[in-house]
C-alpha cells in the first residue's frame, strides 16, 4: 500500500487534538482514509441538540478528488437524501485541493442551518419547505428528536 | 566565576519562525513547497508536482504529446482562489517558477538547522583547563567544574558527583519549586476572585441597608406629619371653641349697647320737651327704664388670660434629641426597629434593677 500522503497525517492529527469545536472526526481503526464524523446540529436550527454521524471517505488521489460523504443519520433536510447523499457544492464541481476535511464539514454544519429548497435533493421535502416552511421546521425537529438526539 | 561560551543568538525568534513557515506550505500536500514551485497568474504559488496532480484530475483527455489541432493545453481552477489557469500546449511545465520563493525555502530549512548544530557543538570549558570541558559537579563548592581541577587544580578535597545527576536533581528541585509556586499563584487567585466577590457582595449588602434606612426614616416623617396634623387640628377646634363663646358675648353686649343707647336718644329727646305736662307723662316710665338699664349686670366675660394659646405650645426638644441617638445595631438581626433601641435600654435597665434585688433577697 502507498504511504499515506502527509496531508492526511497532518489533518488526522488536528482532529486527534480537537481543533474544531463541535465537529468530531476519527480514523477508522482499519482504514486510515475512513472517517466517523460526529456534526452537532447547528443552534437555532430544527437540528439543534441532535448530533448527526455522516462517514467520510478519502478516495486515492485525495487532495485532488474530494472525499465522499454519506449522511447515515435520518435527517429532514431538503439537501440530504433517502440515499444519505448530500447535496453540496464543494462536494462536486466546487471541491478545490486546497479545501479540507474539517472545511467540508464545518460546510455541512452550515447546509444544516440553512437548507437551500431551490437545488434540493429530496424533493419531497423541498417541496414542504417552500410551501409551508414553519410545518417543515417542525417535522425536522421532531425527526432530530426522536432519531438524533443523545444517540453518542 | 566566568565561563566560556561560544554560540550565536538564533535569527528571529520562534514564532515569527513559525509564521514564516506557513507561508511556505503548499495547500495541496499541506507540507514545505517542494522544488520546483510555479506561480499562477492569480500570484498563488503551488509545487509543479501537486499543480500537475490537480491538472491532471481536471483535464483525464488531455495528452502532452500529438493533438496539435488542440492550441491550449487544458485548463483548471487555483486551488486557493477558483481562478481559472489557461495552460499552453506545455501544461504545467509551461508556467513560470518562482525562483524567489524557492530561495526562501533555501535559506529557511538552512536558517532551522543551523541552531541545532551549534548547540550540539557547543559546551563549556573550564576556564583554567581550556581543553578541559565542564563535567562534573564539586558538591563542596557548589560549582561545576573540569575532571583535572578535582585531580589537582581547586577542587583537590572536594567531593564530586557526576553532571547529570545532579542536573536531574536541580531541575526537579526547581520543577518542585515551580509546582509550589504555580499551586500558590492559583490559591492568590482564588483568594483574590473571591475578595472580589465579598466586594461585590458589600456593595448590593450596602444598597439594600440605604434602601431599608431610607424607609425607616420616611416612616418617621410619616408619623410627625400625622402627629403634626393632629395637633393642629385640636388647635383649631378649641381656637374656633373660643371665638364661638367670646362672639356670643360680643352679640350678647352688642345688643345691651343697642338696646341702651337708643333708650339714652329717646330720654335725651325727652328732655327738649319744653311743656311740663308732656314731659310729666314720658318722665316716669323713662326714669324706670333708664335705672332699670343701669343696673343691668352683663357677665360672661372671659377671664384674663382666656386669650391666651401658650398651652397649645408643644416642646419637642426631647423627642429631637431622642432622634439624634438613632443609631445602627452593633450586631443583631439587622430587621429590628431603631426606634425600640431606647426603649429596650429602659426595660434592660429596670430589669437589671428586679433581678438585683431578687439577688440580694436570695442572699439572705
Amino acid at each position: 500500500m502507498a504511504r499515506l500522503p502527509y496531508k492526511i497525517i497532518n489533518e488526522t492529527q488536528c482532529f486527534l487534538a480537537e481543533l474544531v469545536p463541535g465537529i468530531k472526526a476519527e480514523p477508522d481503526e482499519s482504514n486510515p482514509c475512513h472517517f466517523h464524523v460526529v456534526i452537532a446540529g447547528p443552534q437555532d436550527s430544527p437540528f439543534e441538540g441532535g448530533t448527526f454521524k455522516p462517514e467520510l471517505f478519502l478516495p486515492e488521489d485525495y487532495p485532488v478528488a474530494a472525499p465522499e460523504v454519506c449522511f447515515m443519520s435520518k435527517i429532514y433536510h431538503s439537501n440530504v437524501d433517502k440515499l444519505v447523499r448530500i447535496c453540496l457544492g464543494i462536494l462536486k464541481d466546487n471541491w478545490s485541493p486546497a479545501l479540507q476535511i474539517h472545511t467540508v464539514l464545518l460546510s455541512i454544519q452550515a447546509l444544516l442551518s440553512a437548507p437551500n429548497s431551490d437545488d434540493p435533493l429530496a424533493n419531497d421535502v423541498a417541496e414542504q419547505w417552500k410551501t409551508n416552511e414553519a410545518q417543515a421546521i417542525e417535522i425536522a425537529r421532531a425527526w432530530t428528536k426522536l432519531h438524533v438526539i443523545n444517540n453518542i | 566565576m566566568n565561563f566560556a561560551v561560544g554560540f550565536k543568538p538564533l535569527l528571529g525568534d520562534a514564532h515569527s519562525m513559525d509564521n514564516l513557515e506557513k507561508q511556505l506550505i503548499c495547500p495541496i500536500c499541506l507540507e514545505m513547497f517542494s522544488k520546483p514551485v510555479v506561480i499562477l497568474p492569480c500570484q498563488h504559488n503551488l509545487c509543479r508536482k501537486c499543480a500537475n496532480d490537480v491538472f491532471q484530475a481536471s483535464n483525464p483527455l488531455w495528452q502532452s504529446r500529438g493533438s496539435t489541432t488542440v492550441s491550449s493545453g487544458g485548463r483548471f481552477r487555483c486551488p486557493s482562489c477558483r481562478h481559472e489557469v489557461v495552460l499552453d500546449r506545455h501544461g504545467v511545465y509551461g508556467l513560470q517558477r518562482n525562483l524567489l520563493v524557492e530561495n526562501i525555502i533555501d535559506i529557511y530549512k538552512q536558517e532551522s538547522s543551523r541552531p541545532l548544530h551549534s548547540k550540539a557543538e557547543q559546551h563549556l570549558m573550564c576556564e583554567e583547563h581550556e581543553e578541559e570541558k565542564i563535567n562534573i559537579y564539586c558538591l563542596s563548592c557548589e560549582v561545576p567544574t573540569c575532571s583535572l581541577c578535582k585531580v589537582f587544580g581547586a577542587h583537590k578535597d572536594c567531593e564530586v558527583a557526576p553532571l547529570p545527576n545532579i542536573y536531574k536533581r536541580q531541575k526537579s528541585e526547581l520543577s518542585d519549586g515551580i509546582a509550589m509556586l504555580v499551586a500558590g499563584n492559583d490559591r492568590v487567585q482564588a483568594v483574590i476572585t473571591q475578595m472580589e466577590e465579598v466586594c461585590q457582595t458589600i456593595e448590593d449588602n450596602s444598597r439594600r441597608q440605604k434602601q431599608l434606612l431610607g424607609q425607616k426614616f420616611e416612616t418617621l416623617c410619616a408619623v410627625l406629619e400625622e402627629r403634626k396634623a393632629e395637633l393642629l387640628q385640636t388647635l383649631a377646634r378649641e381656637q374656633e371653641e373660643k371665638l364661638q363663646r367670646v362672639r356670643g358675648l360680643i352679640r350678647q353686649y352688642g345688643d345691651h349697647l343697642e338696646a341702651s343707647s337708643k333708650l339714652v336718644e329717646s330720654a335725651i329727646q325727652s328732655m327738649e320737651e319744653p311743656q311740663m305736662a308732656l314731659y310729666l307723662q314720658q318722665a316716669k316710665e323713662l326714669i324706670k327704664k333708664v335705672g332699670d338699664m343701669a343696673k343691668v349686670e352683663l357677665a360672661g366675660r372671659p377671664e384674663p388670660g382666656y386669650e391666651s394659646m401658650e398651652q397649645f405650645s408643644v416642646n419637642v426638644e426631647h423627642v429631637a434629641e431622642m432622634l439624634r441617638t438613632i443609631d445602627f445595631q452593633t450586631g443583631g438581626s439587622g430587621e429590628e426597629e431603631e426606634e425600640e433601641l431606647v426603649l429596650e435600654g429602659e426595660d434592660v435597665s429596670a430589669g437589671a434593677e428586679e433581678e438585683r434585688q431578687e439577688a440580694s433577697e436570695g442572699l439572705h
